[in-house]
């Protein structure tokens, strides 16, 4: 349920252009997953850390495999 | 592999965005897109552009999967740019500082492109996908990644690895009027190279029959033949090929014939400003922009030698005499 609601957040960001914007503008890995957090309590997502944690390894990790999925 | 982002998006929300890979998710071949903006692919290679932007964390959580048939959506509502040229080469052999010389007057140029790669060197491997269709995801993918950033971008040039060559039939289907050239070396001096950075050129990187070797002959042969082997192939590629839109062109002319030969294949002519500016570039090296430029040929030719000339006197200098005999009998 609550990885759902993370990739529904997900969506929802890619909706909004300005929020996207404001991301990009953190590099700070920690400082931008407490700014996602935060994101997403405000408008009512039911996100984790845990959740941001989990999908930006997996977006680490689908690009360095990239060669390895055919 | 690790876990996909199964999210599927409308083509209204991949404006700034470039694709950066392609996978398979169940019968289906999805698109990996990050955010790109009016960033410009200036780095040597298109990989380095992408690495760079990974390192922000908003590149590595915020992308978006959408599948292949979406190239074809934006392909007919927001067609890129028509390449100007593909550059293909035998590896080592000055194909990137042409590239970094167009590069450098703001041409959009693409060096050796993940996904537009994978489409090349997988696709007519993997079963159920016909060439039609390849053929189709090529000219979309060439499209997506080529539209403008900066609006300033006058042509559009695309270098490719070194394996595409074999693929040429194909991108000429997909591009049927596009000039290409074909980069080689003096084979020596590319061997020395290797022998530095063999890169994908071990045994195993490619299939043996995509490179036109046998299964029993490759078990066989060393890494040294191997290499060399592979190497005579692309070679021989270019060299069946390049009556048809096609220019040979020897590192040995560089850089003089990126702003005439080259230029003139391509139907591209550059001012005065452009070519001082390529000039300048090239007075560094191309894959290491910090480091200045210094001509290694005759170095490689003498670390090369002993270990490479037997092997090369059998396999490849017979082509490479080929590819010098058709260079040179053009005009």
């Amino acid at each position: 349920m609550l990885a759902n609601d993370f990739e529904s957040f997900r969506e929802w960001i890619f909706d909004h252009h300005e929020i996207q914007a404001q991301l990009r503008s953190i590099h700070e890995t920690e400082a931008f997953m407490a700014a996602v957090e935060q994101i997403a309590i405000d408008h009512g997502f039911q996100i984790t850390r845990q959740h941001i944690e989990a999908a930006l390894h997996a977006g680490r990790a689908a690009w360095l495999q990239r060669w390895m999925w055919w | 592999m690790a876990a996909e982002v199964d999210v599927v998006v409308d083509i209204s929300r991949l404006e700034g965005w470039v694709p950066i890979r392609i996978y398979p998710q169940g019968p289906e071949l999805m698109v990996d897109w990050c955010y790109l903006g009016d960033e410009t692919f200036i780095d040597p290679f298109f990989s380095i552009t992408i690495e760079s932007l990974l390192q922000e964390p908003f590149h590595v959580l915020f992308r978006q999967q959408t599948p292949i048939g979406v190239l074809e959506e934006l392909y007919l509502s927001h067609p890129g740019m028509n390449p100007t040229g593909l550059i293909f080469h035998m590896t080592k052999c000055g194909s990137t500082a042409i590239t970094q010389a167009f590069a450098s007057v703001g041409n959009l140029v693409l060096s050796e492109a993940e996904p537009l790669e994978m489409l090349l060197n997988r696709g007519p491997m993997t079963p159920n996908i016909s060439d039609e269709q390849l053929v189709s995801w090529l000219r979309w993918m060439v499209s997506a990644l080529g539209q403008r950033r900066t609006g300033a971008e006058k042509h559009y040039f695309i270098k490719f690895n070194a394996f595409p060559i074999t693929r040429l039939p194909m991108l000429q289907r997909a591009f049927p009027k596009v000039p290409w050239i074909f980069v080689y070396r003096d084979p020596i001096e590319v061997l020395a190279s290797l022998d530095e950075l063999p890169g994908c050129m071990m045994r195993g990187a490619i299939r043996p029959d995509a490179v036109g070797m046998d299964a029993a002959s490759f078990s066989n042969m060393s890494q040294d033949e191997y290499l060399v082997r592979l190497l005579a192939h692309y070679c021989k590629c270019g060299l069946r090929w390049h009556g048809s839109c096609g220019r040979l062109v020897n590192f040995r002319e560089l850089p003089n014939a990126i702003w005439t030969s080259i230029a003139k294949h391509f139907n591209v002519e550059f001012t005065g400003e452009e070519l001082v500016a390529m000039q300048r570039r090239l007075s560094f090296n191309a894959k290491r922009p910090q480091e200045k430029y210094s001509d290694d040929s005759e170095s490689k030719r003498r670390m090369g030698a002993p270990r490479w000339r037997e092997l090369a006197t059998k396999w490849i200098e017979p082509v490479y005499e080929q590819l010098e005999a058709a260079r040179t009998s053009l005009p």
